[in-house]
């Protein structure tokens, strides 16, 4: 593999890493003693390696990959593990399976959030205001990595970009979205804040989540059910497997998820962007066929432009043959800072909040299978 | 007389944020999509829908006023499912000629709407819509027992519920962008279906 442009010195690297590991292993020591701490700072470690091997190549894409499908199944493990420990069941039960867990079904539900905080602050019930924590830890988010969340630490999109990383190559070619289907995601959002709204739930996890099929849902005992069970296996099996599968595009991520959407709006307060240099592209093509969310396409490429929806995953900055695209600081217009300061301190902020996210559950995650291995070999 | 007509209007205060919810699903998406780059204009959309709602409450309020007690569960669980899926069908055809305007069955089946204006339409469906305030209303109605009643009653009803919906002229200096008006026609494809969807399932 031939040295890419924005590869740093292995100093550099090194140097880079370390600080990594450091600010991480301190956030390591909070909360947490023995086999779990052993845990947490055997994951920093393995989390700055993965980062080491991004600055000193140069190429983001495998290694974040790794990193972010580790995360995704992690939480997925971690999150049945707890519902069994919280309900002794591994799917939840009637009562609280409407509730909505997840950034996704807390976007797409927004205006309901704020008439509780409403109610809430009526009521001066204070134990009642935990949204408007959740609403600052977003906002946190939002501004430091912006649209990034989606390709860092989402654990959708991390289901999603595995099964686009199976095959090595697309069975089926499809670079571009239909004009008329670019603003799904958006359209999605509005229409899940409105009738959230109307019915006073949250629509997106009763109607539409996928990752439902492992809760409540295998309850199949009424036609709404039903039909909910139903949309939800549609929807998990085409655009979280069959399509990434595919064509290695991240289709849920892409085409559904309403907090895509939802941070490609309130994501532009984040000044990190993916910018393309008119000078050095040479219009190949290669980034509209490696960006995984249709954030690139020929149209957008002939203006050197990049879409709002752009998710900072870097594929298209490690298929560019001649560097053109990268990172750029600035809201308007990009800072003039020196070669490579934005990469930098671009993929140190998504480092950073990936890996404290990724902390909450995948060090409890490698305690629980060493548990399990032991268990089973004696 | 007046007391009615207050008691519609304080009615329609008190219980008009739920009443916008009920129309926003239907509002936003369509203004979005056919919402014009002045304010005027977007002034008689809403307008136009307005107007459709106040032909259906003061339908209903000399309905209620005049039919009493005799068939209040069917008229509101019948009238109720088969507005909420004319609507929703409405929405969703419209909504499909706006984003698969190549598909030529559906622009056929909505020929004839321009001329009726489909927000007139869609605001009367809507209106015949019950929500929880508009079945307080009715059962309201339903003890007064008189046709000019209920229509002054509606009539007051109308006036306090209407002004929650002027807010949606907000969404004006959007709808000048292509970008809105795409959402605002895919959103509308999916509203149209979630509620006929439920209207089906009966929810």
């Amino acid at each position: 593999m031939t040295e890419h442009q924005a590869a740093l010195s292995e100093r550099t690297s090194a140097a880079l890493a370390c600080g990594l590991f450091l600010a991480l292993a301190w956030l390591s020591t909070l909360n947490a003693d023995g086999a779990l701490l052993i845990a947490r700072f055997a994951w920093v470690a393995a989390l700055a390696g993965m980062a080491y091997r991004v600055f000193v190549t140069g190429r983001i894409g495998r290694w974040r990959s790794v990193f972010f499908i580790i995360l995704a199944w992690a939480f997925i493990v971690q999150f049945k593990a707890n519902l069994i420990g919280l309900t002794g069941r591994a799917f939840i039960a009637q009562d609280i399976q409407e509730v909505p867990y997840c950034h996704i079904a807390i976007a797409s539900s927004f205006l309901n959030h704020v008439y509780q905080q409403y109610l809430a602050l009526m009521s001066g019930v204070w134990q009642t205001w935990s949204p408007l924590t959740w609403g600052a830890l977003w906002l946190v988010i939002t501004l430091v990595l912006g649209q990034a969340w989606c390709s860092w630490a989402c654990f959708y999109g991390g289901l999603d970009a595995g099964f686009a990383r199976i095959r090595r190559k697309p069975l089926v070619k499809w670079n571009q979205l239909p004009r008329g289907l670019r603003e799904l995601p958006a359209a999605i959002l509005v229409a899940m804040l409105l009738l959230s709204l109307v019915v006073l739930k949250p629509v997106f996890c009763l109607w539409v989540c996928p990752l439902k099929l492992g809760t409540g849902f295998l309850d199949p005992n009424t036609t709404t059910r039903q039909v909910q069970l139903a949309i939800f296996i549609l929807i998990g099996v085409i655009f979280l497997v069959v399509l990434p599968w595919l064509t290695k595009k991240r289709a849920f991520c892409g085409l559904i998820c309403p907090f895509g959407a939802w941070q490609a709006f309130f994501g532009q307060v984040n000044p990190y962007r993916v910018a393309i240099k008119p000078e050095a592209c040479v219009q190949c093509q290669l980034c509209v066929k490696a960006c995984p969310t249709f954030a690139i396409d020929t149209q957008g490429l002939k203006e050197h432009k990049v879409s709002p929806y752009c998710n900072r995953c870097g594929e298209c900055m490690d298929a560019c043959p001649t560097g053109a695209i990268d990172f750029s600081v600035g809201w308007k217009r990009p800072l003039a800072l020196a070669p490579g300061v934005a990469r930098i301190a671009f993929l140190l902020s998504a480092w950073l909040v990936a890996g404290a996210v990724s902390l909450l559950f995948v060090p409890e995650v490698l305690v629980k299978l060493c548990r399990w291995a032991v268990s089973w070999f004696a | 007389m007046v007391r009615v007509i207050v008691e519609g209007w304080l009615l329609g205060l008190s219980t008009g944020p739920y009443c916008l919810g009920a129309c926003m699903p239907f509002m936003i998406p369509y203004l979005f999509a056919e919402g014009k780059s002045t304010w005027g204009g977007n002034l008689r959309i809403i307008g136009e829908f307005l107007l459709g709602r106040l032909f259906a409450y003061l339908l209903f309020g000399a309905m209620a006023g005049w039919i009493g007690e005799v068939l209040r569960p069917h008229l509101t669980q019948h009238v109720t499912s088969l507005a909420l899926a004319v609507t929703a069908g409405i929405m969703l055809l419209y909504a499909l000629v706006k984003s698969v305007p190549h598909w030529k069955i559906c622009a056929w089946t909505l020929a004839g709407l321009p001329a009726i204006r489909l927000p007139l339409v869609l605001g009367f469906l809507i209106g015949i819509n019950v929500c929880p305030p508009f079945l307080v209303a009715v059962a309201r109605l339903l003890q007064v027992g008189e046709v000019a009643r209920g229509i002054v009653f509606f009539a007051g009803f109308f006036a306090g519920t209407s002004l929650y919906t002027l807010p949606l002229l907000g969404v004006s200096p959007l709808t000048r962008q292509v970008r809105f008006q795409r959402i605002g026609a895919l959103s509308a494809v999916l509203v149209g279906s979630y509620f006929l969807l439920t209207a089906f399932l009966g929810q």
